[in-house]
C-alpha cells in the first residue's frame, strides 16, 4: 500500500493550516484516500457519531488501553508497553521521549566503578575551602572576606516580588489558549492564532528582560532574573504552540464525525518532520508489515486520536486545559510540554533535603572560588592593565591572566554544570515527582561540539529540536541552515546572558558560539573523526581555555 | 592478548580471596529439609528451579543420584542471596542426600589443613586503568579520566612558564634534580644490580635442599630467615654508609624489600614443596616394600577374620580402610577426599593417620592376606596420587612440578615477574605487544616528569622553609604554630603526588614489566578508590604486596602458630606498619612512629567502620576514608619535619 521511495512533503495541496507545520502525506495516493471517502461516505453518514472520542478502531492499537495494573503479568505489560512505544514513534508533533531514569551521578546509578573519584572531587573543594578559611584568618582576622555581599543583597526584595511577578504572568497563556481554541473565526490556532500568541510573546519577554536594564539592578539578581525569564519564555512556547496544534487536531477530528462535505479537510494527517530519518524510516517499514486492510478514514481519524491522547495514554487532549496541569508543567522540570510525563511512585523528603542542601553548598562553594582566585587575579590584572603602554607587555599579561583563571575557572564550569543539571532540576524533580531524571547526558566524552550540545542541557537541547528546529525545517529549511538557525538563537540567548553579567555586548560569546559551526565541519572530517581521544582532549582544553579567555576578554578588554 | 571482553574483567573479590572452596555445604535437618549453599552464590540464584534441583543433586549425591533418573526434589529460594531450601519427598533420596552432606561435612572439616600453599588464584585480567579494558575505556566517564591529565599538563605548563619568568629557565631552581644526581648514581645501579644477583643465595639454599644436604623442616628454614635478615640489614646499612640522598636509599630500600618478599615466597614455597617429596619418595620406597612382601595364602577370609588378625597385628581396621579407598577411587572426580593427615611429614611413627598405621604394619614386617595388600596398596597409591597433586601445584601438566622447577632460568624468570608469591605456573600470554609498551613507558616518563615539576614547585618550598626555620635554631613552640600552613600548603600537591605515584607503579611500571615478561594476570590493584573502609583500602591498593602478606604472613602465622583470625589480622598490620615506620625513619632520619601509630589506628577505625550505623552508609564510609588519604600524608609529613 505504501512505498517509501516517494519523498515525505510533496504533496500537491495546499498548506491550509499555517506556516509551521508542513502537510505530509501518511498514505501518498491522494486520490485513493478521496476516493475510499467517498465510497465510505455512503456507508457511515447514517451512523451515530460519538461526541469526543472517536471509537478505537482496531484492538491490537487502540490509543485509550489503560495501563495495566502493577501485579499484572509481565506479558501484559510487555505488550502494554510495546503498544506505547509505537504509538509514541506514531506521534505527529515531535515528541519528547519521557521514560523513568536516573541521572549519571545519582547514587542510584549503574555506573558506580569510579564514584569514588566523585567523592574525591567533593573532598578536595571542602579542604580547599577550609584551607582558604585559615588562611584568611590569618592573613585578615575573618574567615571569609565576602566583598560581594551587596552585589548579591542589593536588589533581593525586589528580585522576589519581580520573580513572583513574572511567573504569574506566565497565566495568560491558558485563556489565551482557551480563546484559539473556542475560537470559530480568524482566532483559531490555525489562522491568526499563532501569530496573536507570537506577539504576546515577544512582548512578554522584552518586557521582563528590559525590566532589570532599566532598573539598574546588580549583576547578579539581573543574570537570575533573565535566566529564570528565558527558561519561563521556553515553557509557555512550548505549552502555547503544543496545545495549539491539539487544538487543531482536535476540531479535524470533530469535523470526521459530521457527515463528510466536499470543504471537509480531507488531507491525510499533519506531519513534521522528526530530526533524524531513521525513526520515520523504521516507523514506515513498521507500517508496511502491518495489516493494510484499513480504510483511510478510519486510518485518519486514528491517527488524529491518537494525536491527542498523552503517549502514557491517560490524558486526552482538553482535559489537560486546568490550572493544576498547568502549574505543574511550571513546576516540572522540562520545557517541552506533553501532555502525561512518567512519574515516580512517591517523593523523597530526604532526598529533596539532600539536593537542596547541595544546592546552597554548591553556591557557596562557588562564591568562594570566585573570591579567592578569580576576583583577585582579575583585579591585579586590570591595575597592571592600566600601567603598561606597549601591547606587547598588554598581551603577556592578558595570557597570564587566561592561564591563571583556567582551573578556577574549569571548577567553577563543573559546579555550575552540576548544581544546575544535578540539583535544582533534581529537586524539582523530586517535588514533583518528575521520573525522567536525564537532565545530561556523557556530555564529557564529547568528541565534537555538536554532542556536547545535545548533551550537556538535554532540557534545553529538547526544546530546540521540537521548537525551533523541527520547525525550521517543517518551513522547508534545509538541514544545515535548520542548525545555524538553531546555533544562532542559542548564540544571541547566550551573548544575552553575558552582557546582562558584565554590562557589555561584546559579541565574544557569539562569535565564539558561532565558531563552534566550522569547527564542526572540520571535526566531521572522516579522519579528524577516528581519533576520538584526540577529539576528547581538544574538546577539554577549548572548553576550559574557551570559559577563561571568554571571562578575560569580557572583563579587561 | 585480549581473549575476550569478559576474560578481562575481575572476578568479584569474594571469589579470588576466599580459599579453594568446597563445591556445596550443606547443612540437613530432620526433617529432611536440606539448606544448601552453591559454590557462587550468583550462579545458583539465576537458575530456574527445575534446573537447579538436577544439577544440585548430580554434585551432591555423587553418582548414586545420577542413577536414580527423576526424583522430585522442591528447591525453595530463601531470602538469603544463594540459599536454598531443598525438600525431597522420597526417603532414599533423603538418605542420599544426608549421606552427601555428611561427607562433604567432613571434607570441610578436614579441609583447613589443606589450604596452605593454593589460596591464590592468578587470572588474565587487565588494570582498570589500562586502555585495553573495556570496563575503563568504555566507561561512561572516561572524559573525567582526560581531564585530569589535561589538568596536569596545564599544571606543567603554567609552572613552568612562572619558572621561566622568574628564573630564566623552564625548570626553576631545580634543586630536587639536582640532589637526585649529586652523587653516586652509578653507585646505585651497581648496588640494585648486586642485590637481584644476591637473591641467587635463596635459590642456592633451596638446590642444597633439594639434594638432602639440609632439611628445610629442620633448621634450612631458619637459615633462610637469618639470610632474609642479613639482606635487608646491609642493604639499609649500606645506603647508610654510603650517605645517599633519601631518593636513593628510599628506591634501593623499598627495591630490595620487593626482592625481599620474592625471595621469601620462593623459598617458603619450595621449602613446603620439598617435604612434600621427601614424603613421596618415602611412600614410594613403602610400597616398594609392601610388594616384596610375601602375602599368606588363607582360605577365603570373612571380614571378621581379618578384623582379628589386624587387630592382633596392629589394631588396624582393614574393612573400615578398604571402604575409604574405593570411596576415593569412586569419588576421585570429585578431587576431595577425607585428608589423610599432613603431607609433608617423614616420621610415619609419630603420624595418627592410616597411611602411618600401614606403614607401621609393614615395618612390623606381620603377615597379611591379599585382600589387605590390596587395600593398602589402594591407601598407598591414593596418598601418593594426592602428594603428587600438591607437587605439581599451578602447574596443569606437571611440567613445572617440584623437583623440576628448581632451575635458575625458572628463579630468574620470578624475579623478573611482577609478582611477590611464587607459583610454579602463572597465566601467560603468547606474545608481547611494543607499542604497548612503550605506550606505557612514555607514560612512565610523563609521570615521572610531572612527579618532578609538582615536588619542585610546590613541595619544596614549604619543605625548605621548615628546613630553614630548623636550622635558624627556632624553638620547637614556634616551629609548632607553623605547624597547621605546612600542613595545609602540602595537602593538594602530596595528594596529587600521592595519586600519581601510585598510578606510576601500579598502571606503568607494572604493566610494563608484565608485558615484557608475557604476564597476564593484571590484577596489580582493585578499585581502592571506592573503598568505604580501611581495611579494603589496604587490600585492594597494592595487590601483590596483599597477596604476599596474605599467603606468607596472614595464612602461615595462622598454621604455623595457630594463632585466632584476629589475631592473625593483627600480626599482619604491626608488620605492615613496621615496614612503613622503618621506611620513613631511612627517610627522614629520625624514629617517631607517627605513621606506625596512624597505621594502627586503622584497626580500630576498622572495627568501628563495621558498626551498623557506618555499614549502611557507604557514601559516609567513601568520604572518612578520601578525607583520611587527602589528610593524612601531609599531617604526617609535616609531623616528622616540623619535631
Amino acid at each position: 500500500m505504501a512505498t517509501n521511495g516517494t519523498p515525505r512533503g510533496t504533496t500537491t495541496q495546499s498548506v491550509a493550516n499555517g506556516p509551521i507545520i508542513q502537510p505530509h502525506a501518511r498514505r501518498p495516493v491522494n486520490g485513493h484516500l478521496a476516493q475510499a471517502l467517498r465510497g465510505e461516505l455512503a456507508n457511515t453518514s447514517s451512523k451515530e457519531a460519538p461526541s469526543t472520542a472517536p471509537p478505537p478502531l482496531r484492538t491490537n492499537s487502540g490509543f485509550n488501553t489503560p495501563v495495566p495494573a502493577d501485579d499484572a503479568p509481565p506479558s501484559v505489560k510487555a505488550t502494554s508497553a510495546a503498544r506505547r512505544e509505537l504509538r509514541r514513534k506514531e506521534r505527529m508533533f515531535p515528541t519528547v521521549e519521557y521514560w523513568s531514569r536516573v541521572s549519571y551521578f545519582d547514587p542510584k546509578s549503574d555506573y558506580s566503578n569510579f564514584r569514588g573519584f566523585f567523592v574525591l572531587f567533593w573532598v578536595g573543594l571542602a579542604i580547599m575551602v577550609i584551607t582558604a578559611m585559615l588562611r584568611n584568618l590569618r592573613t585578615t582576622g575573618n574567615l571569609l572576606s565576602f566583598k560581594q555581599w551587596p552585589t548579591f543583597t542589593q536588589n533581593i526584595w525586589e528580585l522576589a516580588a519581580v520573580d513572583l511577578l513574572m511567573c504569574a504572568s506566565t497565566g495568560i497563556d491558558m485563556p489565551l489558549h482557551l480563546l484559539y481554541k473556542n475560537s470559530k473565526g480568524w482566532l483559531r490556532w490555525n489562522r491568526l492564532g499563532m501569530l496573536v500568541q507570537s506577539v504576546v510573546q515577544a512582548a512578554w519577554l522584552a518586557f521582563w528582560i528590559s525590566w532589570p536594564f532599566v532598573r539598574q539592578w546588580s549583576w547578579t539578581a539581573q543574570v537570575f532574573l533573565t535566566l529564570h525569564t528565558l527558561a519561563m519564555f521556553m515553557k509557555l512556547h512550548s505549552y502555547a504552540f503544543y496545545n495549539g496544534h491539539l487544538s487543531t487536531t482536535l476540531s479535524r477530528l470533530k469535523a470526521l464525525d459530521m457527515p463528510i462535505e466536499p470543504t471537509t479537510p480531507m488531507t491525510a494527517p499533519l506531519r513534521y518532520p522528526t530530526p533524524r530519518d531513521y525513526v520515520q524510516d523504521a516507523r514506515q517499514e513498521h507500517e508496511d508489515s502491518e495489516s493494510p486492510i484499513v480504510s483511510p478514514l478510519m486510518q485518519l481519524r486514528d491517527d488524529l486520536a491518537k494525536e491527542v491522547t498523552s503517549p502514557l495514554g491517560n490524558v486526552t487532549y482538553p482535559d489537560n486545559l486546568t490550572l493544576a496541569n498547568f502549574l505543574d508543567y511550571l513546576l516540572c522540570p522540562t520545557l517541552c510540554y506533553e501532555l502525561e510525563y512518567p512519574r515516580t511512585p512517591e517523593r523523597s523528603y530526604l532526598e529533596l533535603f539532600y539536593k537542596t542542601l547541595a544546592v546552597f553548598g554548591c553556591i557557596f562553594l562557588m562564591i568562594v572560588t570566585s573570591e579567592e582566585f578569580i576576583i583577585p587575579v582579575l583585579d591585579d590584572s586590570r591595575i597592571r592593565l592600566a600601567r603598561t603602554r606597549n601591547w606587547i607587555d598588554g598581551s603577556l599579561i592578558f595570557a597570564e591572566t587566561v592561564s591563571r583563571l583556567l582551573f578556577p575557572f574549569m571548577v567553577t564550569f563543573l559546579l555550575v554544570f552540576l548544581v544546575i543539571f544535578e540539583y535544582v532540576l533534581g529537586a524539582f524533580a523530586e517535588i514533583t515527582r518528575f521520573a525522567d531524571r536525564q537532565f545530561y547526558s556523557d556530555w564529557w566524552n564529547s568528541l565534537d561540539w555538536l554532542e556536547f550540545s545535545r548533551e550537556w542541557n538535554i532540557p534545553v537541547h529538547n526544546f530546540f529540536r521540537r521548537h525551533v528546529y523541527s520547525a525550521s525545517r517543517g518551513v522547508k529549511l534545509s538541514r544545515p541552515a535548520s542548525t545555524a538557525i538553531t546555533f544562532f538563537i542559542s548564540a544571541v540567548a547566550h551573548e544575552l546572558v553575558m552582557g546582562c553579567i558584565t554590562r557589555k555586548f561584546r559579541g565574544y560569546g557569539f562569535i565564539l558560539m558561532m565558531m563552534q559551526i566550522p569547527f564542526v565541519a572540520i571535526q566531521r572530517l572522516p579522519w579528524v573523526r577516528k581519533q576520538e581521544l584526540l577529539n576528547n582532549v581538544m574538546f577539554w582544553i577549548f572548553m576550559i581555555m574557551g570559559l577563561s579567555l571568554l571571562c578575560a576578554l569580557y572583563v579587561l578588554v | 592478548m585480549v581473549e575476550t571482553s569478559g576474560a578481562s574483567r575481575r572476578p568479584p573479590l569474594e571469589s579470588q580471596d576466599t580459599l579453594d572452596q568446597v563445591k556445596l555445604t550443606g547443612t540437613l535437618g530432620n526433617d529432611g529439609v536440606a539448606s544448601l549453599h552453591p559454590e557462587h552464590g550468583s550462579n545458583g540464584h539465576a537458575l530456574p528451579p527445575a534446573e537447579g534441583a538436577t544439577s544440585d543433586t548430580r554434585d551432591f549425591g555423587g553418582k548414586r543420584s545420577k542413577s536414580e533418573g527423576s526424583i522430585q526434589i522442591r528447591l525453595e529460594k530463601t531470602d538469603r542471596k544463594g540459599r536454598y531450601i531443598l525438600t525431597a519427598d522420597d526417603p532414599e533420596i533423603r538418605e542420599i542426600l544426608r549421606k552427601g552432606i555428611e561427607r562433604e561435612e567432613l571434607e570441610a572439616a578436614n579441609k583447613k589443613p589443606r589450604i596452605r600453599f593454593r589460596d591464590l588464584v592468578f587470572t588474565r585480567q587487565f588494570t582498570t586503568f589500562d586502555r585495553q579494558n573495556p570496563a575503563s575505556s568504555e566507561s561512561p566517564f572516561f572524559g573525567f579520566f582526560t581531564l585530569f591529565w589535561i589538568a596536569m599538563a596545564l599544571l606543567l605548563f603554567q609552572v613552568s612558564m612562572k619558572n621561566f619568568r622568574e628564573y630564566g629557565s623552564i625548570l626553576g631552581r631545580n634543586q630536587i634534580m639536582k640532589m637526585m644526581l649529586s652523587h653516586d648514581v652509578y653507585v646505585l645501579g651497581l648496588t640494585d644490580g648486586a642485590m637481584c644477583v644476591g637473591t641467587s643465595v635463596t635459590f642456592f639454599l633451596q638446590k642444597l635442599v633439594q639434594w638432602r644436604v639440609l632439611n628445610w623442616g629442620r633448621g634450612a628454614w631458619v637459615v633462610q630467615n637469618v639470610w632474609q635478615t642479613v639482606y635487608l640489614a646491609s642493604v639499609v646499612g649500606w645506603a647508610y654508609f654510603r650517605e645517599w640522598p633519601w631518593t636513593h636509599t628510599i628506591f634501593a630500600v623499598l627495591h630490595g624489600l620487593v626482592f625481599l618478599m620474592k625471595q621469601h615466597s620462593y623459598a617458603f614455597y619450595n621449602g613446603y614443596l620439598s617435604g612434600v617429596y621427601r614424603r613421596k619418595l618415602l611412600l614410594e620406597n613403602k610400597l616398594k616394600q609392601l610388594q616384596t612382601m610375601e602375602p599368606i595364602h588363607s582360605g577365603p577370609s570373612s571380614p571378621r577374620d581379618s578384623r582379628q588378625m589386624d587387630a592382633f597385628s596392629s589394631g588396624l581396621d582393614v574393612a573400615e580402610l578398604s571402604k575409604k579407598a574405593s570411596e576415593a577411587i569412586n569419588n576421585s572426580d570429585l578431587k576431595r577426599r577425607p585428608s589423610i593427615g599432613n603431607r609433608t611429614s617423614t616420621n610415619l611413627a609419630v603420624e595418627q593417620s592410616d597411611v602411618a598405621t600401614i606403614a607401621s604394619a609393614i615395618h612390623a614386617g606381620t603377615a597379611i592376606t591379599p585382600d589387605q595388600m590390596s587395600t593398602f596398596e589402594q591407601v598407598i597409591n591414593t596418598e601418593l596420587e594426592d602428594l603428587n597433586r600438591e607437587l605439581a601445584g599451578k602447574s596443569v601438566s606437571g611440567a613445572h612440578a617440584y623437583p623440576k622447577n628448581l632451575r635458575l632460568l625458572n628463579f630468574a624468570e620470578f624475579i623478573c615477574l611482577p609478582t611477590l608469591v611464587y607459583e610454579l605456573e602463572y597465566p601467560r600470554q603468547e606474545k608481547i605487544n611494543w607499542w604497548y609498551v612503550l605506550e606505557k613507558l612514555t607514560a612512565t616518563f610523563g609521570v615521572l616528569c610531572i612527579m618532578m615539576v609538582i615536588s619542585q614547585a610546590f613541595i619544596y618550598p614549604p619543605i625548605a622553609k621548615t628546613l630553614r626555620m630548623k636550622e635558624a635554631g627556632v624553638s620547637v613552640a614556634e616551629r609548632w604554630q607553623e605547624f597547621p600552613w605546612i600542613v595545609s600548603d602540602l595537602l593538594f600537591p602530596l595528594l596529587i603526588e600521592q595519586l600519581l605515584t601510585w598510578y606510576l607503579i601500579w598502571e606503568c611500571i607494572l604493566n610494563v614489566l608484565a608485558e615484557l615478561t608475557l604476564f597476564a594476570d593484571r590484577g596489580f590493584y582493585g578499585d581502592w578508590w571506592n573503598s568505604v573502609t580501611w581495611d579494603q583500602y589496604a587490600r585492594d591498593w597494592n595487590r601483590p604486596v596483599h597477596n604476599f602478606l596474605l599467603r606468607h604472613v596472614y595464612h602461615s602465622s595462622i598454621s604455623a602458630f595457630h594463632l585466632s583470625k584476629h589475631t592473625a589480622t593483627f600480626y599482619t598490620f604491626l608488620l605492615s606498619a613496621l615496614v612503613h615506620e622503618m621506611c620513613m625513619a631511612i627517610m627522614f632520619k629520625k624514629v617517631r612512629g607517627y605513621l606506625f601509630t596512624a597505621q594502627l589506628l586503622q584497626m580500630p577505625l576498622v572495627m568501628m567502620s563495621r558498626h551498623k550505623f557506618l555499614r549502611s552508609r557507604a557514601v559516609l564510609g567513601n568520604v572518612i576514608f578520601w578525607f583520611g588519604l587527602f589528610v593524612g600524608p601531609s599531617f604526617l609529613t609535616s609531623l616528622y619535619l616540623v619535631i
